[in-house]
C-alpha cells in the first residue's frame, strides 16, 4: 500500500516536472515562463519529494522531506515574484 | 519506479538547460535556471532515497535554501540596479 502510494506520487510529480521542462522550451513570453516555473514546478517538485519521503524507513528523514516541501511552497513563489517584479520595473525604466 | 521518476526529472532539467543556453532574454534564462535548480534539488533527494545515502537529504535542503537566496538577490539587483539601496 505504501509502495503504491509512493509510486503514484513519484510518477505524478515527475510528469509535472516534465511538463515544466517542455513548457520552458515551448512558450515565447517571459511572463509565461515565470508562470510555468512557479505553479507547475512547485506542485511537481513537492509531489516528488513527498513520494520520496514515503520510501524512507523512519521519522527524521520524513520530517526533513516535509520541511523541505514547506520551504519550497514558501520560497518558490517569492523568488519568482522577485524576478517578475525586477523584470517589470527594469523594462519600464528602459522605455 | 524510483528510477523512472528520477530519469523523468533529470530529462526535464536537461530541457531547462537548453532554455538556459539559448534563451533570448536575461529573465528567460533566470526563470529556466530557477526551475533547473528546483528540479536538481528534487533529483538529489530522490537519488539519496534511491541509493540509501541519507545525508543527501541535507544536501538537497541546503541547495534549495541557497537557490532561493540567489534568485532573490538577482531579482533585487534587477529591480534597483544596486544591492545596497
Amino acid at each position: 500500500m505504501r509502495e503504491f502510494a509512493s509510486g503514484l506520487l513519484l510518477l505524478t510529480g515527475a510528469l509535472f516536472c516534465l511538463i515544466t521542462g517542455i513548457g520552458m522550451l515551448r512558450t515565447k513570453d517571459t511572463y509565461a515562463k515565470l508562470h510555468i516555473g512557479t505553479k507547475c514546478l512547485t506542485v511537481g517538485a513537492s509531489l516528488v519529494l513527498l513520494g520520496a519521503g514515503l520510501r524512507l524507513p523512519t521519522g527524521l528523514g520524513t520530517l526533513k522531506v516535509v520541511l523541505m516541501v514547506i520551504l519550497l511552497w514558501i520560497t518558490n513563489p517569492l523568488a519568482t515574484n522577485a524576478l517578475a517584479r525586477g523584470h517589470f520595473l527594469n523594462s519600464r525604466l528602459e522605455e | 519506479m524510483t528510477e523512472l521518476a528520477f530519469t523523468m526529472v533529470v530529462v526535464a532539467a536537461a530541457l531547462c538547460l537548453i532554455r538556459v543556453v539559448q534563451g533570448p532574454g536575461l529573465v528567460d534564462r533566470l526563470a529556466a535556471a530557477d526551475a533547473l535548480g528546483v528540479m536538481l534539488a528534487a533529483a538529489i533527494v530522490l537519488f539519496g532515497v534511491m541509493e540509501g545515502l541519507h545525508y543527501l537529504l541535507d544536501v538537497g535542503f541546503a541547495y534549495a535554501v541557497l537557490l532561493f537566496v540567489d534568485v532573490l538577490l538577482i531579482g533585487k539587483y534587477l529591480e534597483k540596479g544596486d544591492l545596497h539601496r
